[in-house]
This record gives C-alpha cells, sequence and structure tokens, in this order.
C-alpha cells in the first residue's frame, strides 16, 4: 500500500499542565531516507501490532468516540491542523514518564481496494553522541534527542477502513518500549490516549482463558495435568493485569506439551496473543477449585469437577461431620516447608 | 457501486460469511445468557439480501441514507435475546456488557410520555473474536452484530405491530390506531 501523507510532531509531556506547549508538526517528504526508513514502519505495523483493540463506546451509548472522531477528521483532510489534535491529545495524557516523543502519522492508500491504511507511531527520545571528523579533527558531541535509536522500542497502532462514516473502529496495537513483557501494554497509550480498550472484554478473555485450561486438563497426561493445575492457581494471581494466553504459558515457564494442550482447547490458534485484562470471578466460575479444610490441619485441594473423584468421602457421623477421605495416586511431587 | 454490484457483493458475504457465522453467534450468545433463569429464546438471522437491498436504497431527505452500505448497515447479522419480566432485562443487559465489547447501547422508547407503541433495549457490538474464525474470507465480514433485549409481551407487541402498524396493508383509522396503543399500554406495563 503505497504511503501518501506523512507528518510528524513533536510531543512534551503535558498531563496535568495548564499552559502545555501546542504540538510542533511537519510534513514529511515522501522521498528520500527517513520516508525509506518510516515505509519499513509502516509495512511492520501490521505484523507487529498484534493486540486487537477497539474505540470505547459514547459515555450516553451513541456510537461517537473522540478519538476515532479525530482519526477519520485527520485521513479525509490529512494536513496539519488535523494531526495536530491528535497530537495535542498525546501531548495531554503524556507525563515525565515517556517523556518527550516524536509522533509519526503514516497515511496509505490502496486505490484498487478502496482502502485506507493509518499507523501512528510514537518514538521515545533518547540520548546518543555524535562523532563527526572534519578538517580539525574530530569533534564529539552529547545529543539530547535522538529518535527511532531503536527502531524496536516504540508504541503503535494501526488501522484500516474503507468507509470513513462507518469504519475504523477497531484496529492494533503494540507497546515495545516497556522494559516489561511484550503483552503488558501502556494503559496510558491505549486507555488514555486512545480512548480504547482492548477487543475482548475481560469476562470474555478470561472464560476462555479459563475453559481451556480446565478443557486441557481433562485428558492430560499427568505431568502436564500437574502443570495446568500449577497455572491454574497462579492465574489468579493475575487479576486484574492485562495478559493474554501465550505471554502467562511464557511467564510460568509452560513445557511444550502444555501449551499445546492449552491452545487445542482454543476456537483458533491465534487467540493465543489476544490481549485481556484477567477477571478472578470469572477464573473461578469456569476453572473453580474445591477445598476442604480438616479440623486436623490437613487441607484436600482439587479441580472442582475432579474432586469427588480424586477424595473418595465417606461418613463417619454425619451428625459431628466426621468424614474420612481416601486418595489414591502416584506420588509426583512431595515437599515438607519449613521456616528459615 | 451500482446496484447489481451491490447486490452481488452482498449476495457473496451472505453466502460465504453470514450464513457460517450465525450459527455460532447464537450458540455464542446461548452460552452467555446460559445460566440466567427466564430467558424464553435466543435467535439470531442474517440479513436476508432482498430486505438488504431494500434498506440500502433507503433516503432520508431525498438523498440516499447510506453511501456505503455495505459497511454502514449494522444489522447484517442480528440477535434477540427475549426475557420474561422487565427487571431481566437490565441484568441481561449487564451480561452483554460483560462478555461483548459494545459501540452502541440504547432503549428506544416511544417518543412522547403519553404515547405507547415498541420500546426494547438495542445493542450494536462487534462480533466476538472466538467465532471470527480464521476460514471466513478475510475482510468482508461485517464488523459488528445488533442485539436487542426485548420481555415477551414487548416482543410480541414488535412482531403485531411490525405488520399492523409499521406495514399496514392498508391506512389504519384512529380507532385502529388507539387498539394497537392499547395493545401496547398492556404489554408495557407488565413488571
Amino acid at each position: 500500500m503505497g504511503i501518501v501523507s506523512l507528518s510528524s510532531f513533536l510531543i512534551y509531556p503535558g498531563k496535568n499542565l495548564e499552559d502545555a506547549p501546542e504540538a510542533l508538526g511537519t510534513l514529511l517528504p515522501l522521498e528520500g531516507n527517513l520516508y525509506g526508513m518510516l515505509s519499513d514502519v509502516f509495512d511492520r505495523s501490521d505484523r507487529e501490532c498484534d493486540i486487537p483493540i477497539r474505540f470505547t463506546i459514547g459515555e450516553n451509548g451513541s456510537q461517537t468516540n473522540p478519538v476515532r472522531n479525530m482519526l477519520v477528521d485527520f485521513i479525509g483532510d490529512p494536513g496539519l491542523p488535523k494531526g495536530r489534535a491528535l497530537a495535542n491529545r498525546l501531548r495531554d495524557f503524556t507525563t515525565k514518564v515517556p517523556g518527550l516523543g516524536l509522533l509519526f502519522l503514516i497515511l496509505g492508500r490502496d486505490e484498487g481496494r478502496g482502502e485506507w491504511k493509518i499507523a501512528l507511531s510514537r518514538f521515545p527520545a533518547d540520548r546518543g553522541i555524535l562523532a563527526e571528523a572534519d578538517e580539525e579533527g574530530l569533534r564529539v558531541e552529547f545529543i539530547e534527542r535522538i529518535f527511532m535509536k531503536s527502531r524496536t522500542a516504540y508504541k503503535a497502532a494501526v488501522y484500516r477502513g474503507r468507509s470513513l462514516e462507518a469504519g475504523f473502529w477497531s484496529g492494533h496495537a503494540v507497546d515495545k518500549q516497556l522494559n516489561a513483557p511484550n503483552y503488558q501494554v501502556a494503559h496510558y497509550w491505549i486507555h488514555e490516549f486512545l480512548a480504547s480498550d482492548f477487543k475482548t472484554t475481560p469476562k470474555a478473555g478470561t472464560k476462555r482463558f479459563a475453559v481451556a485450561m480446565r478443557e486441557a486438563t481433562r485428558d492430560a497426561p499427568i505431568e502436564v495435568q500437574r502443570e495446568l493445575i500449577g497455572l491454574r492457581l497462579l492465574a489468579g494471581g493475575l487479576s486484574g493485569q492485562s495478559v493474554s494466553i501465550q505471554g502467562v504459558m511464557e511467564d510460568y515457564a509452560l513445557s511444550q506439551e502444555a501449551r499445546r494442550a492449552i491452545t487445542a482447547q482454543l476456537p483458533y490458534e491465534a487467540l493465543i496473543t489476544d490481549q485481556f485484562v484477567l477477571d478472578y470471578e470469572e477464573l473461578e466460575r469456569h476453572a473453580p477449585f474445591t477445598t476442604v479444610e480438616l479440623n486436623t490441619g490437613g487441607v484436600l485441594l482439587a479441580p472442582s469437577d475432579k474432586f469427588n473423584e480424586v477424595f473418595r468421602r465417606e461418613a463417619i457421623d454425619e451428625a459431628s461431620n466426621l468424614y474420612q477421605f481416601m486418595a489414591e495416586g502416584e506420588i509426583v511431587d512431595e515437599r515438607v516447608r519449613g521456616r528459615k | 457501486m451500482s446496484r447489481d454490484e451491490l447486490r452481488k457483493a452482498y449476495e457473496r458475504r451472505y453466502r460465504e460469511c453470514l450464513v457460517k457465522l450465525n450459527p455460532t453467534l447464537e450458540d455464542y450468545i446461548r452460552e452467555v445468557v446460559g445460566e440466567y433463569p427466564r430467558i424464553d429464546r435466543v435467535v439470531a438471522r442474517p440479513k436476508a439480501v432482498d430486505r438488504f437491498i431494500a434498506k440500502a436504497a433507503r433516503t432520508e431527505n431525498g438523498t440516499p441514507k447510506y453511501s456505503d452500505p455495505l459497511n454502514q448497515i449494522q444489522d447484517q447479522l442480528a440477535a434477540r435475546i427475549v426475557t420474561y419480566y422487565l427487571f431481566d432485562v437490565g441484568r441481561i443487559n449487564q451480561l452483554i456488557n460483560d462478555y461483548f465489547a459494545s459501540v452502541e447501547q440504547k432503549q428506544i422508547v416511544p417518543e412522547s410520555e403519553r404515547e405507547f407503541g415498541y420500546e426494547g433495549w438495542h445493542h450494536v457490538l462487534f462480533i466476538p473474536q472466538d467465532i471470527l474464525t480464521p476460514d471466513l474470507p478475510k475482510g468482508d465480514f461485517p464488523e459488528f452484530f445488533e442485539l436487542q433485549v426485548n420481555t415477551l409481551f414487548q416482543h410480541a407487541w414488535a412482531e403485531a405491530n411490525h405488520d399492523l402498524g409499521y406495514k399496514p396493508p392498508s391506512q389504519l383509522d384512529s380507532k385502529e390506531r388507539r387498539r394497537i396503543a392499547f395493545t401496547a399500554a398492556q404489554a408495557l406495563t407488565l413488571p
């Protein structure tokens, strides 16, 4: 797809500032080295932006979103004034932590398909050293505003659509700037600046994950079952965090077999990268564990749908709530924990 | 795009996408509300080709209402949840908000407090990622579907009114219109 407009804006941190400076912008030529570099960013954006996002609904329940409006306005008239509206919005949500940044708005058009594509990329300012040799010798300078020093460190969002009236409600995003796992996207980029959310709601994503874990556990070999049960117990601790199934599996170093077992339970494989906020209640609802604590200090724990199979229960004296539990199986792990 | 081209494009979408998506969407919604009591029915339908073409041809103040019907008409897939009582509607709306990404939701009410007429909740929702399987034709499926939530009486009223009041075979007189309004009033005042 050919690029038809290329603009750039310098974004100062402006969050909570009353007199934040206007974002300075310029239109860039559609040729030369910088164009080549940004063409590469534009082409890669389809592949690298892999988190489905969507603009959020208007407060009164209507189909309006301020950033979508700005985006569509810019696509219809890709000059500096419409671009600056987006740039100023980014400024208004930028704190000193992401700091100074350079925003590129790269607009492409496929006339044959009648399709637009727009990529928004923010690169952080970095520091570097400039060394220049001239007639007087070597000159070394410290430079504070270097952008795109690392082409793998940036935030981006990409949208495609054919209809300015009805399209551009969803897109894909990425945040490669964080020193954190790839799946933890900056709150300020998606939720604040883009006024967007993940395309999958917390409950829908968590249900998908929980059901996949539960079903994978049913028929898996015992060693995979152990991993999955461990994962299920630990996943509760991720409540409220943005996760993808792939990210969680990587973080907990699941074996390839366990990963395959979970992936096989998804409607299709690509959903492992889909992002959502983990919801503890939903996890409990679809992949629950049953625990029974005895007055002797013993605790019995098993997935709820297997508890009665794993532990056989016989009443000794029902009136006094006295029971005998029996379990049979191969010991695969045994630990003694004490105080250090 | 000419009318013939639009018809061919929609026929292809209908055949290759909507007909395939419809049962999976219906199942998905049914699963979301599955444990909720007092659900009378969950139904989904792809918009028939003739109805789509007729809607695409609508005008507003003498100009075409839709400049890009394939993208602008959002009920190419539409579903309805029918429940028993009014107090169920709010709870079902909450379930919908929990599991679907929404782009619009509104309560349809009569224009005046002194009138009775169609009432219900309309949602425009993103088609869930889970059912957009890779075998669907890439880029040729709608992004949204419409979901209505009605009580049994609202549904019955809407169905009857669609034939009697909304698209009557002949002009209704005031007595007939009053009878329809009376029916609506009875439907809408039940708990």
